[in-house]
């Protein structure tokens, strides 16, 4: 299957992609890929690539965050 | 059968509750495990949902687990350090007390046990005092005290406040406000079922008392930083948190009819026994509890006969509170606890009315 340019925003609590979630439908929850963290746990996945957007959707929504990255998945 | 023991575990199990648990069996996945995270979604609106009831705004610092005894061990060991003091009263419960005298027996903390309210607290305060713990509600009488007061006291005094809410949850609207940590049960007031509980902390640090596999941060010799999973070790109790996260949607929704209610019953309880009974509680200021005595018959003659000849189930002896017995001086007779919620009916309480009165006039 051909990978793809993908959005992932990472959580230091499985408790914030679950907020995440319950705030968006621009995306869904998956396992963290091991390209951006080694172990286990879930981020966010997005095809809306706009980094920018994010952080200011984050911020409004006060959910909390570890990064946001750009992976191939 | 008629339950007067709710102060035990509330019974009979809700509908939504049942349910909820039926429910929770049928749900794929180990919750923060399994790439299927319905089990984690249950889990996130069950903390959130407690985290409204409670007043608190972070719902990170929800901790679910095994119960409030676990809660209870956990706050008070992994928060205390050496050379602490620690000011708690007569009228906790053994899961408090006995993490304390642990901790006090291996020379960690210095303690000092004084009456559950404000003045008496204040004569204790030492430049050490570290933590108050006090029960919202005694599990022997129902007395409420004011852990409003003795929490703003003890901000102001820059001290932790801790408060077992183990018989107030579900009863009575209870706020973190002034509460540093609040330890509650998950199946007496709170409708759930046994073996769940858990606790509220704001930002203190809490050392876990057990660790484990939490679903992130695998590499980290240590437990996660990140709350809640810092002190959730292991798999999630999913059929108990479902329970509770039933009962305190019911609750939030119910609460002041439960207050109503249950205030009604303890009303007819007191109004109806009347005659050779001594009481060590009162209606007012109150969780639905009463306790008493029949005069030279043993609390455990009573709770016998009001199970086996009434059907009525109670308890009697020293519900696990050495201390408040001694403060009534009734180690050696114990006490018999009536205790009723929303659940119980006004057919039961005139019941248990007659019951007393006979047993009462049976010399």
């Amino acid at each position: 299957m051909n990978k793809e340019e993908v959005l992932i925003i990472t959580f230091k609590s499985i408790q914030d992609v679950l907020d995440l979630e319950s705030k968006t439908k621009n995306g869904r929850m998956i396992p963290v890929p091991s390209c951006v963290k080694a172990g286990c746990g879930m981020c966010f996945m997005s095809k809306d690539l706009d980094e920018e957007k994010w952080k200011l959707f984050l911020e409004e929504q006060n959910v909390l965050y570890e990064d946001i990255v750009r992976v191939n998945f | 059968m008629v339950y007067l023991d709710q102060a035990a575990t509330s019974f009979p199990k809700l509908d939504v509750v049942k349910q909820a648990v039926m429910d929770a069996l049928g749900v794929a996945g180990n919750a923060n495990r399994s790439s299927n995270m319905d089990s984690s979604r249950l889990i996130f609106a069950a903390r959130r949902n407690i985290a409204q009831l409670f007043g608190l705004s972070d719902f990170h610092r929800v901790i679910l687990n095994g119960g409030n005894t676990e809660s209870l061990n956990t706050c008070i060991k992994g928060i205390l350090k050496e050379n602490d003091h620690v000011i708690t009263t007569y009228a906790e419960h053994n899961s408090v007390l006995r993490p304390l005298y642990e901790l006090e027996e291996k020379g960690i903390i210095t303690l000092t046990i004084c009456a559950p309210y404000l003045e008496d607290i204040k004569c204790h305060i030492q430049k050490n005092t570290r933590m108050v713990i006090v029960t919202h509600s005694s599990n022997v009488t129902g007395e409420i005290f004011d852990v409003d007061s003795i929490g703003k006291y003890c901000k102001e005094c820059g001290i932790l406040f801790m408060v077992d809410a183990a018989q107030s949850a579900g009863h009575i609207p209870v706020s973190m406000e002034n509460i540093d940590v609040l330890c509650f049960s998950g199946h007496k007031g709170l409708l759930g079922i046994g073996g769940i509980g858990g606790f509220c902390v704001k930002d203190i640090e809490v050392k876990p008392l057990i660790s484990g596999g939490t679903g992130i941060d695998s590499f980290n010799p240590q437990m996660p930083e990140a709350y809640p999973e810092h002190l959730e070790a292991g798999t999630q109790n999913l059929a108990g948190i479902a329970a509770l996260n039933a009962g305190v949607q019911y609750v939030l929704s119910h609460q002041k009819a439960i207050v109503e209610k249950e205030h009604f019953l303890l009303q007819k309880l007191y109004e109806g026994l009347t005659g050779d009974v001594e009481f060590y509680s009162s209606l007012e200021n109150s969780t639905p509890i009463v306790a008493l005595n029949i005069p030279g018959k043993d609390s455990a003659y009573v709770s016998d006969l009001l199970n086996y000849k009434y059907g009525i189930v109670t308890r009697c002896g020293a519900h696990c509170a050495p201390l408040m017995h001694k403060h009534l001086k009734t180690e050696e007779q114990g006490i018999v606890r009536l205790s009723v919620s929303f659940q119980n009916t006004i057919e039961d309480v005139d019941f248990v009315v007659r019951a007393i009165q006979e047993i009462s006039n049976d010399h």
